[in-house]
């Protein structure tokens, strides 16, 4: 009995000699496993004259919040009170609540009417400062300096763009089920700043901002024929993109702005046409006898994805930008439509219905790595910020009014819903303003 | 008819009866009584990080010889001995005359070993003659001439000896029964010092057993590990002193370092980054100076993001309070590789 035992422990102690590696001076240990948990960011009120500081940090602190990558530590906790922005905090009463970073500013009104607005980004626990920026606005676009902020700040933790900065343009719904009163609308992607953008009773679908942000392009039932339109966010003006004897919509701009690409419905088919804003040219990228339609450039403006029921039921196909080599790239028992190619040109955003349902979600341009991000009673539409890492869509849930809006983290964290104050449809991010 | 049923009738009586006698019930299974083995439960990253021997050697069947014991610790020497002589007070050395009738005195001359009074002569002498290398206090634990040794140090320690001259003879003869061949280190010496000294009257324990111990110059039996005629023991080339940190201490290790690690998931070009954070840690677990990190693989921007991120998971960790102290020489470095490839 004994020597079993002594047996098995040489034996243990054999093995474990054997795999032990030489001794080192150092240990080494391998982390492959983080925390997927907002960042603790302490957010204090901008020093200023009057009120503005405190506002414009409450909504850089709200913006990051809504990213669900920032968890702002509550003010009550605070322990030092800052008053000059310009001074080193005392890092240890910061990290004494955890806080990684310190947001710490102030608004200053310059004699010639503008605000000047500064901050400062620090590292509690490495007692560094991150980043710090200045910037001077008219007063009444204090909300867009704290937006700016915000992305300065998100920027400079994540290693990615913000999207703070943007507006999103929608279908705004209003009134009751049999009399809805559908008009565009943009927003800035907090919901704040609505502003109506079309005022009529004609049913408008699939808005799309153009790269400069100062155009939008959707389709309207106006004069009882869908056709696609352009809208200069600006003027107000608008104008019909073409002419053409049947009806056209799921329009898209191209990435450089100066193509418009979308679906044309003759006999009972529909294909895919671009056609080109300066020179008013067509061209028609699909010849098939299914319907083709919801076509999306690659960002790089070399390919395109779109779906078509030639296979029997909606599948998601990908083109070269001028119509060749078209394969497709979603398979299995279920429908895939509105393709989206993300910003950063790595994955395509799609809605799937399966079973009664229906998802958002994404897979790799190859058609590999589908990832489902929600899944509901009525899910359609996703578009994606321009930092490519958080969709918004449209939600109808089982028994609801009207649908809203939703937005969502690519990796399927953080599901929050934008307000708006009435029901709302079809979401359209806009890029970055350059 | 009848005939047949009467045999029936008779043979089946006798067959049970002879059952009855011959089947009984069976004999009990005897159980030796059993005695519990007391086991102690060692982690086994002590047990192999204390193994030392070849890593070629087959395995064996023994275990490793025990090791050589220590001899007891002798009590005060004033405590020891005939208290009616209690040895405290210094006795004066005016009174040193070789006056060995109060070694004499005492009934505790248990030991009834006529001396020889001119064998004790010799042995002095030996002990004379090896006393002048008293200087090499080298590792030859075999020879008996620790004994020596101790007495010839003794003589300049008389703070613990009470009875400084007048002693030295008797003890080389007591130290040498007790220890046959005691290792040559210091402490034992003194030891061995002390135990001679409390016995005042020790000439009478002379006897020509222990003077021949004395003067057996072979070595002694195999006692410790070395000595040991026994194959080598499957094990390191080196044993690391079980100062290695156990799995479950890099564990830990690894859990508030990973626990502090926030990161975001679904970066762009984030998957391929792999971080290398170096920091020096002091005795309480506190940082030393700054952690050093390096990135590979992935954008630029994403190593930045990353390494800053690794960076502040240890800075936050610190201090690293749920390390063994005495492990300390394993961790006064560590080295953590980040990798983020999972999470995106």
């Amino acid at each position: 009995m004994k020597t079993l035992l002594l047996r098995l422990l040489l034996v243990c102690a054999g093995m474990a000699a054997a795999f032990v590696a030489p001794a080192n001076a150092a240990v080494e240990i391998n982390i492959n496993r983080g925390n997927v948990q907002p960042l603790p960011i302490a957010i204090t009120d901008f020093i200023s004259a009057d009120g503005i500081g405190a506002q414009i940090s409450a909504v850089v602190e709200a913006d990051l919040k809504r990213s669900g990558l920032f968890a702002p530590v509550n003010r009550a906790a605070f322990i030092e009170k800052i008053q000059n922005p310009d001074q080193a905090p005392r890092f240890p009463d910061w990290t004494a609540l955890k806080a990684e970073a310190l947001v710490v500013g102030r608004i200053v009104r310059e004699p010639d009417g503008r605000l000047r607005a500064e901050f400062r980004l620090w590292d509690t626990f490495g007692g560094q400062q991150m980043t710090g920026q200045q910037f001077f606005t008219d007063p009444k676009n204090w909300r867009r300096v704290a937006h700016m902020i915000a992305d300065a700040i998100y920027e400079r933790i994540t290693g990615e763009k913000g999207y703070f900065d943007t507006r999103v343009v929608f279908v705004s719904e209003s009134g009751p089920k049999t009399d809805r009163k559908r008009q565009l609308a943009i927003m800035d992607q907090d919901g704040e700043n609505i502003r109506m953008l079309t005022n009529s009773n004609d049913i408008v679908l699939t808005p799309r901002f153009s790269p400069s942000r100062q155009e939008i392009t959707y389709m309207s039932f106006e004069g009882q024929q869908p056709r696609v339109y352009l809208l200069q966010l600006e003027t107000g003006a608008r104008e019909v993109v073409g002419n053409f004897p049947g009806m056209t919509f799921a329009p898209r701009f191209s990435p450089d702005g100066q193509r418009v690409i979308m679906s044309l419905q003759q006999d009972g088919n529909a294909n895919i046409y671009t056609m080109d804003l300066r020179s008013r040219t067509t061209t028609r990228l699909t010849n098939t006898a299914a319907i083709d339609t919801s076509p999306s450039y690659s960002p790089d403006g070399s390919q395109i994805v779109f779906e078509s029921d030639r296979g029997g039921r909606q599948q998601l196909y990908v083109m070269g930008a001028d119509g060749s080599g078209q394969r497709r790239i979603s398979f299995g028992d279920c429908s895939y439509s509105t393709p989206v190619w993300s910003p950063r040109g790595d994955l395509i955003a799609f809605t799937k219905q399966s079973g009664g349902r229906f998802s958002i979600g994404v897979m790799k341009t190859d058609g590999s790595g589908e990832r489902i991000l929600t899944t509901g009673f009525h899910n359609e539409g996703p578009t994606w910020a321009p930092n490519g890492r958080v969709l918004m869509f449209f939600r109808q849930n089982a028994g609801a009014g009207g649908p809203q809006l939703y937005s969502i983290d690519l990796s399927g964290y953080n599901e929050q819903l934008v307000k708006t104050p009435s029901f709302a449809s079809d979401p359209a991010w806009s890029p970055l303003m350059e | 008819m009848k005939g047949s049923l009467f045999t029936s009738s008779l043979l089946h009586t006798l067959a049970l009866s002879a059952a009855l006698v011959s089947l009984g019930s069976p004999e009990k299974l005897e159980f030796a009584p059993m005695e519990s083995l007391p086991v102690d439960i060692v982690p086994i990253e002590e047990f192999t990080q204390i193994q030392k021997g070849s890593t070629d050697a087959p395995m064996a069947e023994k275990s490793a010889p025990v090791p050589t014991k220590k001899p007891p610790i002798a009590e005060p020497a004033e405590n020891i001995g005939d208290n009616e002589v209690d040895l405290k007070a210094p006795p004066t050395p005016s009174k040193r005359p070789v006056e060995q009738e109060v070694a004499a005195a005492p009934k505790k001359v248990e030991t009834p070993a006529p001396t020889p009074d001119p064998k004790a002569n010799e042995v002095k002498e030996v002990v004379k003659e090896d006393t002048a290398p008293p200087p090499e206090p080298e590792p030859q634990p075999t020879e008996p001439q620790p004994v020596e040794q101790a007495v010839a140090e003794e003589i300049p320690l008389p703070e613990q000896a009470p009875i400084p001259a007048a002693r030295p003879k008797p003890e080389i003869a007591k130290p040498a029964e007790k220890k046959p061949a005691p290792k040559p280190d210091a402490k034992k010496d003194t030891k061995a010092q002390e135990t001679a000294k409390s016995k005042p009257q020790m000439e009478s324990d002379f006897n020509a057993d222990e003077v021949a111990a004395l003067l057996n110059k072979t070595d002694a039996a195999g006692g410790g590990a070395k000595r040991s005629t026994d194959q080598e023991a499957l094990g390191g080339r080196t044993d690391t002193g079980g100062s290695k940190l156990s799995q479950s201490e890099l564990d830990a290790l690894r859990g508030v370092i990973q626990d502090n690690w926030l990161i975001t998931p679904g970066m762009a070009d984030a998957a391929d980054v792999r971080i290398r954070v170096t920091f020096r840690l002091d005795q309480n677990g506190a940082l030393i100076g700054e952690p050093e990190a390096t990135a590979t693989g992935g954008s630029p921007s994403a190593q930045q993001v990353l390494m800053s991120g690794a960076v502040r998971a240890v800075r936050k960790s610190a201090p690293f309070t749920n390390l063994p102290p005495d492990k300390y020489d394993a961790w006064s470095e560590v080295v953590v590789n980040f990798d983020p490839s999972e999470l995106m």
